[in-house]
């Protein structure tokens, strides 16, 4: 009986060895790849060296696309916070009529497919004739990232004692100083949450970008999605072997700041 | 003195009600100017006309562009592909979740957070690199294909890129995070004596998962079902770059209606296609859940 329990548990551990190997092998492999010094892509690599990168590093085209995507990003995580957070503490804390609808509203985007937002957005701005811009793409980028904060920092403020507030308010302070002091801090973890969850979801998005993008302003999933489309060599590689290594560093800060448990919601209960 | 209050309560009530108001002001701005207008423009256009021959829109209002994709063999073929391949996909991802789901909380112990942050991880690189770190193993100078040249000995070993199989693997690999995630959420619901109590009123380790643990994990397994399939029906880039322009789902048909043949209207009326798909799939499930009281979908 007992050996019967351990040959199941061994099977089971092989088993999600073999599932976490899947699921890590292609980002592995993309960066022993990004070493290789031939110009056709081979895995495992058959040398070493750094020469990808700095041709990577010294081509102003992808270094240009790098810092609109992380400047985008930026943008993208502040704004969206803030919009998300001032609506979710509207739609949670206050009873009004068409708040129900409001709500459906503001998180429709999360139902629609990105590729019809997309289309929409760039038939809107040919309509409008609002050029591609980097402000047009932050727009873009806010729709879909606002609706990830409205939820996150919602789930904060349902389980929030509004006595709390109360108290402060009794105490003699203003109803800013309040919300300053008491209930931003106690919500803080859903807010850096919903922007790092926005960073994430506006730096990596290429289904939405790739409608709204022009020649000049093109972010760096984009350019090497449409890279892709042409040539595939060893370069792409080290490209996206960078992405990968930002995005370890990006990570590295989330879960230092909030734990990274929480952005993907499996702590709700804290640590 | 009385009155004087009420007006007080009263003036504070007035200035109390404009606060979300105000709070949901920018949202509304760019929601209301921007995104509303957009979506509900491209709604109109798909009821509009296309010439293809002057490659202009032609404002009549019809449905023709609807009646195409449902009379169309080639756009019902696409149509099954993307529902097809979404299935697949979702089985695959629900199979391997729960099992993978089930280990991380039962046997996961003090690692269990790591598990879950090594599962996750991928969620952080962008689609598009994840994707094209698969042709590495793959491709056709890939690991795979040389290991299959070697065993089959053969030349032309069969190929798992640039067809079905490939785009099945690469979204399996993007959305197979969701659906542990969700499963997760509902085993971490379970009350952890309820299986215990059936092992010590003597029911097998097997029963004991199947009579009592399955079933109340049921709607994670459901949530996480609609939620790969929704986000399966919809995505673009995986099969864009694994299916080598063979697997023609939906999604990929409306950038290519869009931004090659810039037939617009047919572009937004497939977007609204798949939008209706989705949509329903949605608020029938969201209807499932509330009878089973489970609350919402994403959540």
């Amino acid at each position: 009986m007992k050996r019967k329990i351990r040959v199941g548990f061994t099977v089971l551990t092989i088993y999600n060895v073999i599932i976490y190997l899947i699921i890590l092998a292609p980002i592995v492999a993309v960066l022993l790849a990004s070493i290789s010094p031939s110009e056709a892509p081979v895995f495992p690599p058959n040398g070493f060296t750094l020469k990808w990168y700095l041709y990577a590093i010294g081509n102003s085209l992808y270094m240009g696309a790098f810092g609109i995507s992380l400047v985008l990003g930026i943008l993208t995580a502040l704004s969206a916070t803030a919009l998300g957070t001032l609506s979710a503490l509207a739609l949670v804390r206050y009873r009004f009529v068409g708040r129900d609808v409001l709500q459906a509203f503001f998180l429709s985007p999360l139902i629609l497919p990105l590729v019809l937002i997309g289309v929409a957005l760039l038939q809107f701005y040919s309509l409008v004739g609002i050029r591609a811009s980097i402000f047009t793409l932050l727009v873009g980028h806010i729709i879909i990232t606002a609706p990830y904060v409205v939820r996150l920092v919602s789930v904060g403020l349902a389980g929030f004692d509004r006595n709390l507030e109360l108290a402060a308010r009794n105490l003699g302070a203003s109803a800013w100083e309040t919300f300053r002091r008491i209930t931003l801090p106690i919500i803080m973890t859903g807010v850096v949450a919903g922007a790092a969850f926005a960073f994430i979801v506006s730096f990596g998005d290429v289904t939405l970008t790739v409608f709204i993008t022009s020649p000049k302003v093109v972010t760096l999933p984009v350019r090497i999605f449409a890279y892709l489309e042409i040539r595939y060599d060893t370069f792409i590689f080290a490209l996206g072997s960078m992405m990968i290594v930002f995005a370890a560093i990006a990570m590295v800060i989330i879960e230092r700041a909030v734990g990274l448990g929480r952005v993907f919601g499996i702590e709700p209960r804290g640590r | 003195m009385a009155s004087a209050k009420a007006s007080v309560a009263t003036r504070r009530r007035a200035r109390v009600n404009l606060l979300p108001f105000f709070l949901l002001l920018p949202v509304m701005v760019v929601f209301l100017a921007v995104f509303a207008p957009a979506v509900i423009h491209i709604f109109l256009q798909s009821l509009w006309k296309f010439d293809s021959f002057r490659l202009a829109i032609v404002r009549d209002l019809t449905a023709a562009n609807y009646v195409k994709f449902f009379t169309d063999a080639y756009y019902l073929n696409v149509l099954w592909l993307t529902i097809r391949i979404s299935l697949i996909v979702t089985g695959i991802s629900l199979v391997i979740g729960y099992c993978l789901a089930y280990f991380i909380f039962y046997r996961g112990g003090r690692f269990r957070t790591y598990y879950v942050l090594i599962l996750l991880s991928p969620l952080l690189v962008t689609v598009v690199v994840r994707a094209f770190g698969w042709l590495l193993f793959l491709g056709d100078n890939g690991l795979l294909a040389q290991f299959l040249k070697f065993v089959l000995r053969t030349d032309s070993p069969p190929r798992v890129i640039f067809n079905e199989q490939g785009v099945i693997l690469g979204l399996f690999h993007v959305y197979l995070p969701f659906m542990v995630l969700a499963i997760l959420g509902s085993l971490q619901r379970i009350d952890i004596s309820l299986p215990m109590a059936a092992r010590n009123l003597g029911a097998s380790a097997y029963q004991a998962f199947t009579r009592v643990t399955l079933p109340l994990s049921l709607p994670g397994v459901f949530t996480g079902s609609v939620l790969v399939f929704v986000l399966t029906m919809g995505s673009f880039a995986v099969p864009f770059l694994l299916g080598g322009g063979k697997v023609p789902m939906i999604a990929m048909q409306v950038y290519e209606k869009e931004l090659v043949f810039i037939n617009w209207p047919f572009a937004g009326a497939m977007g609204f296609i798949l939008l209706a798909i989705v949509g329903t799939v949605i608020i029938f499930s969201g209807r499932a859940l509330e009878r089973g009281k489970y609350g919402v979908v994403f959540q």
